[in-house]
């Protein structure tokens, strides 16, 4: 058999032996599904957002809200949560430039976490999603599905949650989302105002409908 | 049925199948070819963008690493850079400029800079591109080639602008990211396959890949005739007849067809001489 032959064969079979082993031991798969084909870093696509901010009672999937957020609604108060993934510049922008010196925040971005906020007068929940943090739970990255009225299935998604009546007569968790960086030409103080707007807003909200908040 | 009529064939499949995600597809798998994932239409991940996670912001996640770069060496090991010229789409739009830069490939001036003997070594830009844009600055400075790639634009940025119209507006990265993308056109209508000669990453990943192929074209040296009609032929402008499992080839096999000798052919494994 000729040399050639030896080195096609070898390399075939390690190759096809590592890439079968990582599809079939590994999660790299699900990973790269979940946290490549079915998102999009808005940054990386060159794109930020131009959508009005509107609060909504429905579901962008049609499923209930996840727990932890009924849990925060009942226990502490409105929310916003910020879902970021890895290798996203908008992620790491709007966290550096908004979220870490307006909030007076220090914490490791590649690690999901909550915050309880009680500064400038706001008081609410900050809940930092990052999807590339294995130990993320699963309930809290299904959540975007949860919030992603648009479709648009974008990173960074900001998501701002509070209580309000609905048509019916009850109370029942309200919110709106933003995505990517949601003001032209890198606003910042545009954004931050949105963001207080939008937070002083819920906390009214919620101030106003806690009492008769019955999950 | 001619070889490139197959061919062509072969690239409309490839292409409906890159965009299968229209009808919902959504796999983890990577594109064995350069793709964007963020087109509204993709089912597969851009390989490139799974080793720019792997290596982003001094980080490094082995799996991220050797699960785009074993996809392309399946299907490298197989048929070498074979995927750039049956199935890549980015491959397919530069098989239609490629008439142009045909025309423009004979006046006289491109023919001289096409004689330079500096031409042979920008073909290595492509390996520079790959490991700086694609490694080294996503792991120091966290830019990465995906901030400017013109397939992201054409697949990806345009087609989230028509889907979603009124949603979105061009960031920062837009103005340098379109700069980008008129250079790319203007090399593939003036090189033919420019872009796969000079600069794809892809490439750079399936290059090495030709010399173990288990299909190749190969050139029956003693019968050549040296008229060279088929490097006139080559879209990659390479040497065909001294050529030995050239990593620039694509396996278009228009040299196949044009040889009037009929001794070059797709050669596939031999288990005996």
């Amino acid at each position: 058999m000729e040399r050639i032959i030896i080195a096609q064969i070898a390399v075939f079979l390690i190759v096809t032996g590592s890439f079968g082993g990582m599809f079939l031991y590994t999660d790299v798969y699900e990973d790269v599904q979940a946290k490549i084909v079915e998102t999009i870093c808005l940054s990386c696509a060159k794109l930020d957002t131009n959508l009005p901010v509107q609060f909504t009672f429905e579901t962008a999937n049609g499923k209930g809200h996840p727990d932890f957020v009924i849990d925060i609604l009942k226990n502490k108060g409105p929310i916003l949560i910020q879902y970021g993934e890895k290798a996203c510049a908008a992620c790491e922008d709007m966290l550096d430039n908004i979220i870490k010196p307006e909030f007076e925040l220090d914490f490791d971005k590649t690690i999901t976490r909550d915050f309880d906020i009680d500064i400038h007068g706001l008081n609410f929940t900050y809940v930092y999603i990052y999807i590339d943090d294995p130990a993320t739970p699963q309930e809290k990255i299904d959540s975007y599905d949860v919030y992603d009225i648009e479709y648009i299935r974008g990173f960074p998604m900001f998501t701002i949650i509070t209580i309000e009546y609905d048509h019916s007569g009850i109370i029942k968790p309200y919110y709106a989302s933003l995505y990517g960086k949601f003001e032209p030409n890198n606003n910042y103080k545009k954004m931050k105002e949105t963001f207080f707007e939008l937070i002083e807003t819920s906390m009214e909200l919620w101030d106003r409908n806690i009492a008769g908040y019955d999950v | 049925m001619r070889l490139q009529i197959k061919r062509l064939w072969s690239q409309i499949v490839f292409l409906i199948g890159a965009n299968l995600g229209a009808l919902g597809l959504r796999t983890g798998f990577c594109y064995p070819f350069f793709y964007c994932h963020a087109c509204p239409a993709a089912p597969a991940a851009c390989p490139l963008r799974a080793i720019e996670k792997a290596f982003y912001d001094h980080s490094f996640e082995w799996k991220l690493l050797l699960y785009p770069i074993l996809t392309l060496g399946f299907v490298g090991s197989l048929t070498g850079r074979g995927v750039c010229g049956w199935a890549c789409p980015i491959g397919f739009l530069q098989r239609g400029t490629g008439h142009v830069a045909r025309k423009i490939r004979k006046k006289k001036r491109a023919q001289k800079i096409g004689q330079l003997r500096i031409e042979p070594f920008f073909r290595y830009i492509k390996y520079i591109l790959l490991i700086a844009t694609v490694i080294i600055t996503p792991y120091y400075i966290k830019f990465m080639f995906t901030d400017i790639c013109p397939t992201g634009m054409i697949v990806g940025t345009f087609p989230l602008l028509a889907v979603y119209p009124g949603k979105f507006v061009p960031n920062d990265f837009f103005m340098y990211a379109s700069v980008v993308l008129i250079l790319f056109f203007i090399l593939i209508f003036i090189i033919e396959r420019g872009w796969c000669r000079y600069f794809c990453p892809i490439g750079a990943i399936l290059a090495p890949f030709n010399k173990v192929s288990f299909v190749n074209v190969a050139v029956n040296q003693e019968e050549c005739l040296h008229c060279n009609l088929c490097s006139m032929e080559c879209p990659m402008g390479i040497d065909v007849p001294n050529m030995n499992r050239d990593p620039e080839c694509i396996l278009c096999g228009k040299c196949i067809e044009k040889c009037p000798a009929n001794i070059i052919k797709f050669e596939r494994i031999k288990w005996k001489e």
